[in-house]
């Protein structure tokens, strides 16, 4: 992915024209509340995704993009509301973006570059690398369901779950099949089991009642029954086959006898359902219930105060809220219920008819043989409406739709049609019998064909079922899967979101752990709290320890969606409720851990800006500070420079006052840092307030002592290398202290109360003097140039390190580590 | 496709791969549905196990 190089701003939000120099590098944007410097968050985010996300979600009702993305001055304007910004994409290719408010779907590319509008096409697809407070907050504090709707939106899993669904609804199809397939099976088994006259269909008794007839036809009688048994072997083929005529009284009863049971009583199973879906039409809460189920589900996750997040409407507070839409998501359980009984007694009910319409339709058959046309025709449209049913069962939907299967008597065949299959019936009764030889001809062909439609309709059915059965190894695959993946995601996440927290609070918190459990779509998270068990992050931890643990699970995250791709990030004031220590450990964090992201951060604190510089996050060039901020002229931004270039300009333009006030701030800044970084010792003063002078005695004599620790384990642990750095650093410390006299620094003689009435000549080499003296405390590789510091910082020091590593010196002997 | 999403497909694959009621007719096709430029419909997955499930297994 791609990295900022430079980014300008015209007209845009609360900035008038500015631009930055990033140079590809991590970058500090600090100033006081309301500077503009979350105008720089969202061009950034505009430019990369053509919306501002500060301007959507909740609370930003009759807030537009259009409407209020350019300067207010220039609302009506927005084609001269416009961010540029200079990248570079993975490959080192560079081209400028430009984006305008007028038409924030497209930008222009320059020079046109596949690479590169494929990078910037890829960070469009990932909104959140620009984070805010607002948002870290929403992985730690809040509901389980909520917080995995909100990482899976951040891991991009919402596809998996589409497929997961997509997959759902193909394995629900091909079961269905397999339900329908078995019922027209049992319907064929049952219309042969009725020819055959017996009462169970085993080989047995089809052979006994084959071998009759064939017995009649003086034909060998069939002595095993299997796949491919023709019961009709050996029968003459005629033209005029002749109809079994107690086969035919068998078929035509069967249906009678349903079709008046059903004008006596509707079947039982059709009345139930008809009395569900009363039950729904009588509760349309019920139906409604079922379509929001989801929503208020999503709904109860988002409330975290006492106003709707849908609405803003107040309610007394949080708690009522909850338990209203709780009641609503309990009548969704009930409806979810009835639901799922409708869908069982659907099924059952269209199992009835599936058998009935096939007994519907050989009786018809029979009729329209015998010519019996009218019996024919209302047969026909009674078939028309079983079919109608048939279909209409299929799904939950369509059952619910039918205005038939509310009324159970729907089904009942009228007087009428059972009056004609009365007559069919007496006249079939009454038909002369055939000779047993003709009637036992009859009899084997239909046996045959029937024995035939059964043997079809099982194979339709093993096929389906072997269909369904390999539709849910596919869905089941799948789910297990996404679980597995899920569930080692997680872990992974867990273990680093550990780690990075343990970084942050390792003072206190060193063996801090979390667990991150997925429970359905559910997604836990549990803390420890000081080895006291585990609990959720927002019981116990202060608010400044959440957003920490905000930020470590969102880094965690990112490492793993983006990988190597995690080149940018644009973190806006998101741990401002972190006390200074905890922030200077923030930025070593991510200094170390993520030397090839991009960080573009935005803050207050002037400390923490100043902290960034000394542990080598950002680059003392790369920070611009914002004050003065007007509606009219937008932000006063200070480009940041190196403070020594300042201080050599100031006396540049004979400004010796400015140069020695500038000199004097900063020495304490840096002394300051230095003395918390190293742990130096300083007299306590309950104001705080400490000088330069004070400051500056406890950091050399403290880089002293850890020198001299450093080189004492170098030696026991064998370690040459770092016995070389550890001279090298000594020999320069002694070196400057020879070169200015022990004390040096802190003499009145030197000493800043003196130094506005210098000449500029004369407080160059006083300049040069403490540059000198302060490039002891600092890693000796220029391109790193931070500031030196021990870990831990609180307990007894192990480590003195700079950013990049070029010092780490270990501080304990081997045999103190090694008896530990 | 994300790098998750990109992991738990190849896990997918693999579990499909090595289950004995899966053909390698059926593998293909579903290895071209989930990895393909447009997210599947479900009739595409039902018409692909319905033909790759061969008359000759039942």
């Amino acid at each position: 992915m791609i990295r900022i190089v430079s980014i300008t701003i015209r007209e845009f939000r609360g900035i008038r024209e500015l631009t930055l120099d990033l140079g590809g590098s991590s970058f500090a944007v600090w100033g006081p509340n309301g500077s503009g410097k979350s105008g720089v968050v969202d061009a950034i985010d505009f430019a990369l995704t053509g919306d501002v996300s500060r301007l959507r979600g909740p609370g930003s009702a009759g807030v537009s993009l259009a409407k209020h993305g350019p300067h207010v001055h220039r609302r009506s304007d927005p084609a001269a509301a416009e961010v540029v910004l200079e990248v570079v994409c993975s490959t080192g290719a560079r081209a400028t973006l430009t984006r305008c408010v007028r038409t924030p779907g497209t930008f222009s590319l320059s020079p046109e570059s596949p690479a590169v509008r494929a990078e910037i096409g890829a960070a469009a697809m990932h909104p959140e690398i620009t984070l805010s407070r607002r948002e870290i907050i929403k992985y730690v504090a809040t509901e389980a369901g909520q917080r995995a709707k909100e990482v899976q939106a951040l891991l991009k899993l919402d596809r998996l779950d589409r497929l997961r669904s997509t997959l759902r609804t193909a394995q629900n199809t091909l079961r269905n099949e397999t339900t329908g397939a078995a019922q027209a099976r049992n319907a064929a088994r049952d219309a042969l089991r009725r020819h055959l006259d017996v009462p169970a269909l085993d080989a047995e008794n089809i052979l006994a009642a084959a071998n009759r007839r064939r017995q009649k036809l003086d034909l060998p009688a069939l002595e095993s029954f299997g796949a491919t048994t023709d019961l009709a072997d050996g029968v003459q083929q005629s033209t005029q086959r002749a109809q079994d005529k107690a086969s035919v009284l068998r078929d035509v009863s069967a249906l009678l006898s349903d079709g008046e049971q059903r004008h006596q009583e509707s079947p039982p199973a059709l009345k139930e359902l008809a009395d569900q879906l009363h039950r729904l039409d009588d509760d349309p809460e019920l139906m409604e219930a079922l379509r929001h189920h989801e929503f208020w589900a999503t709904g109860l996750g988002l409330v975290t105060a006492h106003s709707c997040p849908l609405c803003d409407t107040d309610w007394p507070d949080v708690m009522s809220l909850r338990q209203h839409i709780q009641a609503k998501l309990d009548r969704a359980h009930t409806a979810r219920e009835l639901r799922s009984l409708v869908l069982t007694q659907a099924e059952r009910v269209r199992g009835q008819l599936v058998g009935l319409e096939e007994l519907a339709q050989t009786v018809r058959r029979l009729a329209r043989d015998d010519q019996h046309e009218a019996l024919s025709a209302s047969l026909d449209r009674w078939l028309g409406e079983i079919r109608t049913a048939i279909r209409q069962l299929g799904s939950f939907e369509s059952t619910r739709a039918s205005s038939d299967l509310r009324d159970p008597e729907r089904l009942t065949p009228d007087e009428e049609l059972l009056e004609e299959l009365r007559t069919f019936h007496w006249a079939v009764l009454d038909r002369p019998d055939h000779s047993e030889r003709a009637a036992a001809q009859g009899f084997l062909f239909v046996a045959q064909d029937r024995l035939r439609a059964s043997r079809q309709a099982a194979i339709t059915h093993r096929r389906s079922e072997k269909a369904s059965h390999v539709g849910d190894v596919v869905y089941d695959k799948y789910v297990e899967s996404v679980e597995e993946g899920l569930a080692a995601l997680y872990a992974a996440v867990e273990r680093e979101f550990s780690r990075y927290y343990q970084r942050l609070n390792g003072d206190d918190e060193s063996a801090f752990k979390a667990e991150l459990t997925s429970a359905g779509n559910k997604l836990n998270l549990t803390v420890d709290f000081y080895g006291l068990g585990m609990f959720p992050p927002t019981a116990y931890h202060s608010e400044g320890h959440q957003d920490g643990m905000g930020v470590c699970l969102y880094l965690a995250l990112m490492k793993h969606l983006l990988g190597h791709q995690f080149t940018l990030a644009v973190l806006d004031d998101v741990v401002m409720s972190v006390d200074a220590e905890h922030r200077r450990n923030f930025c070593h964090l991510l200094a170390e851990d993520f030397p090839n992201t991009q960080f573009v951060i935005t803050t207050h604190d002037q400390v923490w800006a100043r902290q960034m510089t000394s542990a080598g996050l950002v680059n003392r060039k790369n920070q611009a500070r914002f004050f003065g901020w007007s509606v009219d002229g937008g932000p006063v931004v200070e480009h940041s420079e190196d403070f020594w270039s300042l201080i050599e300009k100031d006396l540049t333009a004979d400004r010796v006052p400015e140069a020695a006030a500038r000199l004097r701030r900063n020495l304490e800044a840096l002394t300051s840092d230095l003395a918390d970084a190293l742990g130096a010792r300083v007299v306590y003063k309950p104001a705080g307030g400490h000088d330069f002078g004070e400051l500056l005695a406890g950091v050399q004599e403290r880089h002293r002592q850890l020198l001299k620790k450093a080189a004492k384990a170098a030696e026991t642990w064998g370690r040459s290398d770092d016995q070389e750095l550890v001279k090298t650093m000594n020999d320069r410390r002694a070196a400057i202290t020879t070169e200015l006299g022990e004390g040096w620094a802190v003499n009145p003689a030197v000493h800043y109360n003196a130094w506005a009435n210098l000449t500029a000549a004369d407080f160059r080499p006083v300049v040069a003097a403490f540059h000198t003296f302060v490039s002891q405390f600092q890693c000796p590789n220029d391109e790193c140039g931070s500031g030196l510091y021990v870990q831990p910082s609180k307990q007894s020091a192990e480590i003195l390190r700079c950013s990049c590593s070029s010092v780490s010196l270990n501080l304990v002997p081997k045999d103190v580590q090694t008896s530990n | 496709m994300s790098l998750v999403e990109q992991e738990i497909i190849e896990t997918y694959l693999a579990k499909l791969r090595n289950d004995e009621d899966v053909s390698d007719e059926l593998l293909a096709g579903v290895d071209g549905l989930v990895r393909g430029d447009t997210e599947p419909k479900s009739p595409a997955f039902v018409d692909l196990v319905r033909t790759a499930t061969a008359p000759e297994q039942l």
